[in-house]
């Protein structure tokens, strides 16, 4: 098979960080009309003023009772979104390429004194093709075990994703918020073991904000996740399915039946505080802390000659992870301001055989990112920024059914560019490059990479009541070695509001 | 303050219910074996002599499948960093001097945990040389879609350099003894030295001890489901018109019978369908006839060969351990495979290291 020869400890090392990443997208499927406008100016993410990235509990620290300070109109918000990828270089069980697409809408509705109401629902499509064995949704998520068929294929997942947050001001500097959202997806492998899925995700997360004084701002908020993926291959042709149990990269234990079964259930708890100060001029800082343990457990259908039962923990894997970030912005003058932003990540994770408790991966990632950048506007209808980031990860790994120990350093530096050129009061366009270089490519393996990012967006109106924003992404990240593989993104969404009502 | 309590009480039920588990102390793959194989190579019975066998097979099974290695030059086998289970070990060399000698020695169930160091020894005796063997069995069907499975067939193969008779012997297949708390097909019920659930059983002519079904050393015996050109139904098919022998029951109505093909024939009065055996897991014995009442078990004693095959490691073994030490793993159902043993008659009564999967049946073949 022509894909790269990413080595599997590689893969397998900082597969960790891909899960975040992979949030971080989930995250922005459904809210994605927040960030189509900075999407389109190279991500501009720090040192640009934007109704979206704003230093509030709500906009950096995620915490829902921000909600009523953070949105302050009415607004209705719908659009799409579509997505593609391809490219040999991926990993072992990834997919050839990747459809996705999708619609939204997104309602804030202030309620005065009775507090502000979100709710947002979308409904996503997302078809990897030739998705290599894995009958897992997420198959490098950090667990050292793996549930495969023998067969690619084709794999497709759609299902409604719905959430709703409530905030309200309690007391005179308190406001308080809830957050739920459920997840619904079906999957059907179409080929060989037809493997069918239901991933179900549900979230749950309260917050309380207080500002103790007029320019300090403290917040805290407590979430609770579970999900389960249950996986049942049967082959609709008469040919017992064979499923493997992997364990590490090498060992597993293979079933065989005419209909066999998965369950893959995963809960974990995050707490995030966040500390807000301004000097109500030109200073402005925030600084948010988190710390979420999970777990993860692959459960399946066991017999002996003594016992069977419908279901038994294989394997079962332990994550601990927690930040630190901080962002701050100085306005310099009404054209120039300045923002720097700085992370600590640090997770830690372990894995084992449940019916042996022995102990079969353990590794620690450490990631400490610094950033600096300013945006300033040239001119009454020009707005250009530029930020540069470097971030310095290191990760120790040791599998110990595979025997292999590995550590590993990388250090990163990305630049972004972005600018917006005000064509008329309600028409805006917009551009943006990122170049970045990676020592060691933390999700995909591959070493000295880089990464070359292009955006454009537009915002327009239709009529009075109807504007459009719309933005579009092409990303290419291409390693020095493996040579001569590339993996290619290409995102696009569309959103239209309504003016407030 | 109130809400600040309310959060914190949330907290901590919320710590409470996403618990981790307690991380293991101990780490998988960290132990480490030293097999010696040692071989009788004499000739001579009373004057046993062991040599380390040089560059012999070694068949490691366990939940994570079967590993084959082979022995150094001292018939030393060292395994490091092997991952915990429960292992059998069979060692196997064809004799350095005789070929028609098989060596055999096993391990059963050696139980190897993470972070210690084993060392242990095979010693591998002479299998005799001398009788009948099943050496293939075809049940999986073949590839199609219309749930086709008749053309399976059983092998036998004399091992031995003489001529053997099959006049009155008997073919089974063991599928009952479940009910009422039975220990299963093949199982010694009762523990009166019989193995028990007898479900098809055909015999050839004759009786034991007759000699009009002569069975050539080194030769093997396709006793077919039925013995036609299954090609002619499924394209993926075999040809089993040339069968030596064919189970026909006369009981039935249906049962197509080839003239050109001599028949067993059914003992079960009850059983009106031809001699089926389940795709993927079933018991297939051969026994000489001497006992021939089923109703009350075959004497383990008149057993000449015996094999069950499984699906998965995991499912139960029921075949009485004096027939077969344990199992053989079957290829899936339809898919046109089949299960012969590694070496031809090559039997050492234990299936997992006896039996292999071969992609393509082999009838009157190795």
């Amino acid at each position: 098979m022509a894909v790269c020869t990413l080595s599997s400890e590689a893969n397998n090392l900082m597969s960790r960080l891909s899960k975040i990443i992979i949030t971080m997208i989930m995250f922005s499927l459904n809210l994605f009309s927040q960030f189509s406008r900075t999407d389109g100016m190279g991500s501009l993410s720090f040192s640009i003023v934007d109704k979206d990235l704003s230093l509030s509990p709500y906009d950096f620290g995620g915490n829902p009772a921000g909600l009523y300070h953070d949105e302050k109109e009415s607004i209705l918000k719908m659009g799409a979104y579509g997505g593609n990828d391809w490219g040999k270089y991926r990993r072992k069980y990834d997919a050839e390429g990747t459809m996705n697409a999708g619609a939204s809408f997104r309602e804030v509705k202030t309620l005065g004194e009775h507090g502000t109401f979100l709710g947002s629902t979308s409904y996503n499509y997302e078809n990897r093709r030739n998705y290599y064995r894995s009958l897992k949704k997420d198959m490098y998520t950090g667990e050292s075990f793996f549930f495969t068929d023998t067969t690619a294929a084709d794999f497709r997942y759609m299902g409604p994703n719905v959430a709703l947050t409530y905030s309200l001001e309690l007391a005179d500097n308190i406001c308080a918020g809830v957050t739920v959202s459920y997840q619904l997806l079906e999957g059907l492998k179409k080929q060989f073991s037809f493997a069918k899925s239901i991933y179900r995700n549900t979230e749950l997360q309260a917050g309380l904000t207080y500002a103790p004084f007029e320019r300090v701002m403290i917040g805290g908020s407590v979430e609770y996740f579970d999900s389960q993926e249950s996986i049942e291959a049967s082959d609709v042709n008469l040919l017992d399915v064979e499923l493997y149990y992997f364990r590490g990269d090498n060992l597993f234990v293979s079933k065989r039946s005419s209909s066999m079964t998965g369950n893959i259930k995963k809960k974990g708890i995050a707490f995030g505080s966040q500390l807000f100060w301004d000097n109500g001029d030109d200073i402005s800082v925030g600084i948010q802390a988190n710390y979420m343990p999970s777990d993860s457990k692959l459960l399946k259908p066991f017999s002996s000659s003594a016992q069977t039962f419908d279901e038994v923990e294989d394997s079962y894997a332990a994550f601990e992870f927690s930040d630190v970030q901080l962002k701050s912005q100085y306005k310099c003058s009404d054209d120039l301001l300045l923002g720097i932003f700085g992370g600590y990540d640090h997770e830690y994770s372990w894995s084992k055989i449940s019916l042996k408790n022995l102990l079969i991966w353990e590794w620690d990632v450490t990631k400490y990112r610094f950033g600096a950048g300013s945006s300033y506007q040239l001119n009454s209808s020009l707005l250009a920024g530029f930020e540069y980031e470097i971030a310095s990860a290191n990760a120790d790994s040791s599998k110990y059914i595979d025997n292999k120990i590995v550590n590993r350093t990388s250090v990163d530096h990305t630049i972004r560019v972005g600018a917006e050129y005000k064509v008329s009061d309600d028409i805006f366009l917009r551009a943006g490059f990122n170049y970045g270089f990676m020592d060691h490519d933390l999700v995909y393996g591959g070493d000295r990479c880089t990464v070359k990012k292009i955006t454009w967006g537009a915002g327009f109106p239709v009529t009075e009541a109807i504007s459009v924003d719309a933005q579009l992404q092409y990303r290419v990240i291409s390693p020095e070695s493996p040579a001569n593989i590339i993996r290619t993104y290409i995102n696009g969404i569309i959103s239209i509001q309504l003016a407030p009502l | 303050m109130r809400p600040f309590m309310l959060l914190m009480i949330v907290s901590v039920c919320a710590v409470l219910i996403s618990c981790n588990e307690p991380q293991p102390v101990t780490t998988e793959g960290n132990a480490s074996l030293k097999l010696i194989v040692l071989g009788d190579t004499s000739l001579n019975n009373s004057n046993m002599s062991y040599v380390p066998l040089k560059n012999a097979k070694v068949i490691l099974s366990s939940e994570y499948g079967v590993t084959i290695k082979y022995t150094d030059a001292e018939g030393i086998l060292n395994l490091n960093g092997i991952a915990s289970s429960t292992y059998s070990f069979s060692a196997r060399l064809i004799h350095p001097t005789y070929p028609y000698i098989l060596l055999v020695g096993t391990l059963k169930d050696k139980e190897i945990i993470s972070g210690n160091v084993y060392t242990d020894t095979i010693k591998a005796v002479q299998v005799a040389n001398t009788g009948i063997a099943i050496n293939e069995i075809y049940a999986s069907g073949p590839v199609n879609n219309i749930y086709f499975f008749y053309d399976q067939f059983v092998e036998l193969y004399n091992y031995s350099d003489e001529i053997r008779y099959l006049d009155g012997m008997i073919v089974m297949r063991m599928s009952g003894n479940t009910e009422n708390g039975g220990k299963g097909p093949g199982a010694d019920e009762g523990n009166d030295g019989d193995i028990d659930g007898v479900t098809y059983i055909f015999k050839f002519p004759g009786k034991p001890g007759e000699k009009n079904c002569p069975f050539y050393p080194k030769t093997f015996k396709v006793l077919a489901g039925t013995g036609i050109n299954h090609k002619n139904i499924v394209s993926t098919s075999i040809d089993l018109s040339h069968a030596d022998w064919e189970f026909y029951n006369q009981y039935s109505v249906s049962d197509f019978n080839n003239p050109d093909v001599p028949n067993l024939i059914n003992m079960r009065s009850d059983k009106t369908s031809d001699f089926l055996i389940n795709l993927i897991s079933d018991i297939v014995v051969v026994a000489s006839g001497v006992d021939s009442v089923w109703q009350d078990g075959i004497d383990i004693s008149t057993v000449i060969d015996g094999v069950q095959y499984k699906s998965s490691t995991t499912s139960s073994k029921t075949l009485d351990i004096r027939v077969d030490k344990s199992f053989m793993l079957s290829p899936s159902r339809y898919s046109g495979e089949s299960m012969q043993r590694r070496e031809p008659g090559g039997d050492s009564n234990d299936g997992i290291s006896d039996w292999e999967i071969i992609h393509v049946p082999t009838p009157g073949s190795q």
